[in-house]
């Protein structure tokens, strides 16, 4: 196993920087995941990854190897495109052994090691069938098979589950978990799917207009995104701008004033994030940590920090829970909150966002529309 | 999947429309095809019966149709073999070009389609004769010291019905290159196959069914072509086609000539169900 260090990789097509100084280290046996919406540069550092691009800055070393002077079929890859890219012409049993017989691997270990890289893969015995015979699921097995039977330092995977349907979806994240643990092979896997990063990856590198916009394990980005790009890409459906105020209340949290709105929250944090200018930040927080109630009509200052009162704008069931648009004096959009308690449009609804759920997030760098990236 | 929709649900429509066309085959295909049955199985004797082979046998067995056969057999397989070699490269650039590019070479290679035969042909004789730029060129380079003669022979024929037919094989190529999903290749690089390797692995079983169309229409083609031949191969290199022109137009001996007819109907028929059974059996796997 071998571990994958991009270091500062760029590369530009025509005028468009495509990447653009993206690092990131893949350990060794390791799952990483590069996250972002399309066009943000995930699937081209995969290419230039493999070597099916050359990149026009930087370096990809694998196993502290520097790769970029190989040419794709010397780097030992393995790789699963997202529409398979079995050859149709070829049997199952042709399809998996091509990179054995590219080797020169002797006739009856083929056998046996495609065999076995079949059964790895949980495949039926289909190996005479030729591809348009199978299943979409089943492809994407062969696909997995082909890729990993010649033992490749490290897996590169292109969207490979976004072409199924949601139920093989699932099934496939977990085949795909439990063959990357038995086969302890390095993998990089390239989605726009947060719940597919987070449920497979030990590492998750959210990419954001061919740059890196954060990395870090799936447990930490999730609790504490580095900006406010990456907290709105794993589903922070709050974020709202806002400026830090002067010094900390003895409870230990900061106020916070929202911009164009009244509001002042009250966040549990000592200080704003690294590398915030001007204590400009974005307060973030996720639907389900807002407590939802019925509101009496009291006064809030009884119910603690961070009590506002609002009208039900619109709701969604969702079948665990209900959805909430709720729209709150004194903050500049609606909030969404989830609860369990169902409430009708224009019901005045009180909604509690706990100091401790609230993130202060570093604000992203203004837009960069496309015409800055040249 | 999409084919079989497609045959499923497009089942009376389609056949309704197609029935003016398929009228005017039988009527300007099949029934010519009787009559040139007719003719050319004539008994040669008035006490004769029908059908009478002797005339068709008699191609076989005269020593001009027996060249004329040989060389048309010949010539069209080099030609076929010619278009494939030169074809391929060709089409493989032209896949590989940008849109722009790629508008501007088939324009090139359609330019044969656009030219009159007698233009072609008049072309050719100036460019292959004596003191034609071909035997120039030759002569400059050093590769031969006195003019050959490229035109009103076998040779002539070849160029000249190459320059017709290649678009055909380049144009079937481009087709199914233009196909190919590139993914395919990079799988196979990510593999460990060389850019060779997946050339001959990959792409060329991937173009095989355009490669199986552009040699038929070619060497069909070829077998049939009367113009360029009758131009530029003069009057001393026969081939069925010219024979046959021969016989109906010069010594108007039409029962001979519609026994040559049937001998390239017979060919053809010949070559097409070979053509068949090899894609049947290499195209298998592509369903």
């Amino acid at each position: 196993m071998s571990d994958v260090e991009v270091s500062g990789v760029s590369k530009r097509y025509d005028d468009l920087w495509a990447v653009k100084r993206v690092s990131f280290t893949a350990p060794a046996g390791s799952f990483t995941s590069l996250l972002g919406p399309s066009g943000c540069g995930k699937t081209t550092t995969l290419r230039l990854i493999a070597g099916f691009a050359a990149l026009d800055e930087g370096e990809v070393r694998i196993g502290g190897k520097p790769v970029d002077d190989l040419p794709p079929w010397r780097r030992n890859l393995g790789v699963v495109f997202q529409n398979y890219a079995l050859f149709p012409f070829m049997t199952v049993f042709d399809n998996v052994a091509f990179g054995l017989r590219r080797r020169k691997v002797s006739r009856s270990e083929t056998a046996s090691r495609v065999a076995e890289a079949i059964d790895l893969v949980g495949l039926p015995d289909l190996a005479q069938r030729y591809p348009r015979q199978l299943s979409g699921g089943q492809q994407q097995r062969v696909a997995l098979a082909r890729a990993l039977v010649v033992r490749p330092d490290v897996l590169l995977l292109d969207e490979p589950l976004s072409n199924l349907d949601a139920k093989l979806r699932a099934e496939m994240r977990f085949e795909l978990k439990r063959i990357q643990r038995e086969t302890g092979v390095t993998s990089i896997f390239v989605t726009h799917d947060q719940e597919e990063a987070l449920t497979l990856s030990d590492q998750i590198v959210v990419m954001n207009l061919g740059t890196v916009a954060g990395a870090a394990p799936p447990k930490a980005i999730w609790e504490q995104p580095e900006s406010a790009y990456v907290a709105d890409f794993l589903g922070v459906e709050n974020l709202f701008p806002g400026t830090v105020g002067d010094g900390a209340a003895d409870d230990g949290t900061v106020a916070v004033s929202v911009d164009d709105g009244a509001a002042v929250l009250h966040v549990a944090a000592d200080r704003p994030p690294d590398g915030t200018p001007d204590r400009a930040v974005v307060l973030g927080i996720r639907s389900e940590e807002i407590a939802v109630r019925r509101s009496d009509g009291a006064d809030n200052a009884s119910d603690g920090p961070n009590a506002l009162d609002g009208t039900v704008r619109e709701f969604t069931y969702i079948g665990s829970a209900v959805v909430y648009q709720v729209d709150c004096p004194g903050l500049p959009a609606p909030l969404i909150a989830t609860a369990q308690e169902e409430f009708p449009v224009g019901a005045r609804v009180r909604l509690h966002l706990p100091p401790g759920a609230i993130k202060l997030l570093r604000p992203d760098a203004p837009a960069e529309g496309p015409e800055d990236r040249q | 999947m999409t084919a079989g929709r497609a045959r499923g649900s497009g089942g009376r429509f389609p056949a309704s429309l197609a029935t003016p066309v398929l009228l005017a085959f039988a009527v300007f295909i099949v029934a010519p095809c009787i009559m040139l049955l007719v003719k050319g199985l004539e008994p040669t004797a008035e006490t004769g019966e029908w059908p009478d082979f002797t005339n068709v046998l008699g191609v076989f067995d005269s020593k001009v149709g027996q060249q004329a056969l040989n060389r048309t057999i010949r010539i069209s397989l080099i030609v076929t073999v010619i278009c494939l070699l030169a074809g391929y490269p060709v089409a493989l650039f032209i896949a590989r070009c940008g849109p722009r590019w790629r508008g501007l070479l088939l324009a090139v290679v359609i330019f044969p389609f656009l030219i009159s035969a007698v233009v072609r042909a008049f072309g050719w004789t100036v460019l292959l004769g004596d003191s034609g730029l071909a035997n120039k060129g030759l002569i400059a380079l050093g590769l031969i010291d006195r003019p050959i003669t490229l035109v009103q022979n076998e040779i002539g024929i070849i160029v000249g019905e190459t320059h017709l037919l290649m678009p055909y094989m380049i144009l079937s190529l481009l087709a199914v290159l233009q196909r190919i999903d590139p993914n395919l290749k990079h799988a196979a690089e990510s593999l460990g196959a060389s850019p060779v390797s997946v050339f001959w692995r990959i792409v060329i079983p991937l173009t095989l069914p355009g490669l199986l169309t552009g040699t038929l229409l070619v060497f069909s083609l070829a077998m049939t072509a009367f113009a360029t031949p009758f131009l530029l191969g003069g009057g001393r290199t026969p081939i069925l086609t010219t024979l046959l022109y021969d016989y109906a137009f010069t010594l108007f001996d039409w029962r001979l000539a519609a026994s040559i007819g049937i001998v390239l109907l017979i060919l053809g028929i010949l070559f097409v169900t070979v053509h068949r059974f090899v894609s049947s059996r290499g195209m298998r796997s592509y369903g």
